[in-house]
């Protein structure tokens, strides 16, 4: 495994948990299928969770780049020792 | 010249980069910085007060309120180099937002409940993530 990739093991699992979209598009599912929102509502809040799931793919890798960041920052300051 | 060494090898492998410079630019980002966080958090509260309003007349001058807080979030990131991660996050947002600006607002559609609850909910979770990761970059 590469640095880059336990870097992002390490790191990157948080969002993923909390954004928990799979449950979203059921609870929607049921919504609909009971009645309780429109045919429209919905397609554009399916439509919300592909959305969503980009916004937690670029927050992982925010995550990963600031920690490799703090982890050259701490090197250098090693190395200035 | 040992230590600069192990640290021009960390500086690789980190970045996951081939070359210096694609190394150079994926550590040169956009740090922390307080005004980009409370815009942030200002979208997340305003999704939660929102959300208390859903079936009431007052919900369009809510929505409104979130559309602005998160268009000056955009707009804020987008003005900071070197912030990409930041605005595709941002830019995302928006287009949730968009959304239910454009029921409430533009096309004054009947909205259902179901739909109200559901739209704040995923736009203040969103804005949970977003906050998350925003305060958390390096100082």
């Amino acid at each position: 495994m590469d640095a880059m990739q336990a870097l992002k093991e390490w790191v990157g699992n948080n969002n993923a948990d909390l954004a928990d979209w799979a449950a979203e598009a059921e609870s929607y599912t049921n919504d609909l299928k009971s009645g309780a929102m429109s045919q429209d509502e919905y397609e554009e809040l399916m439509e919300d969770l592909k959305r969503s799931d980009s916004i937690t793919k670029a927050a992982d890798d925010l995550a990963v780049r600031s920690k490799a960041v703090e982890l050259l920052d701490d090197l250098i300051a090693a190395v200035k020792k | 010249m040992k230590k600069l060494i192990v640290l021009f090898m960390a500086v690789m492998a980190m970045s996951g980069c081939a070359t210096i410079q694609d190394a150079i630019k994926y550590f040169d980002m956009a740090r922390y910085d307080s005004n980009e966080y409370l815009l942030i958090v200002n979208v997340r509260t305003q999704a939660n007060l929102g959300a208390r309003k859903c079936g009431t007349p007052e919900a369009n001058r809510e929505v409104s309120l979130l559309w602005l807080d998160t268009l000056k979030f955009k707009n804020y990131a987008e003005s900071r180099v070197n912030n990409e991660e930041t605005v595709t996050m941002a830019t995302e947002l928006l287009e949730i937002v968009r959304g239910l600006d454009k029921r409430y607002n533009i096309d004054n559609k009947t909205v259902s409940m179901a739909y109200c609850t559901n739209k704040f909910g995923l736009i203040e979770k969103n804005a949970t993530i977003i906050a998350n990761v925003v305060g958390k970059k390096p100082k």
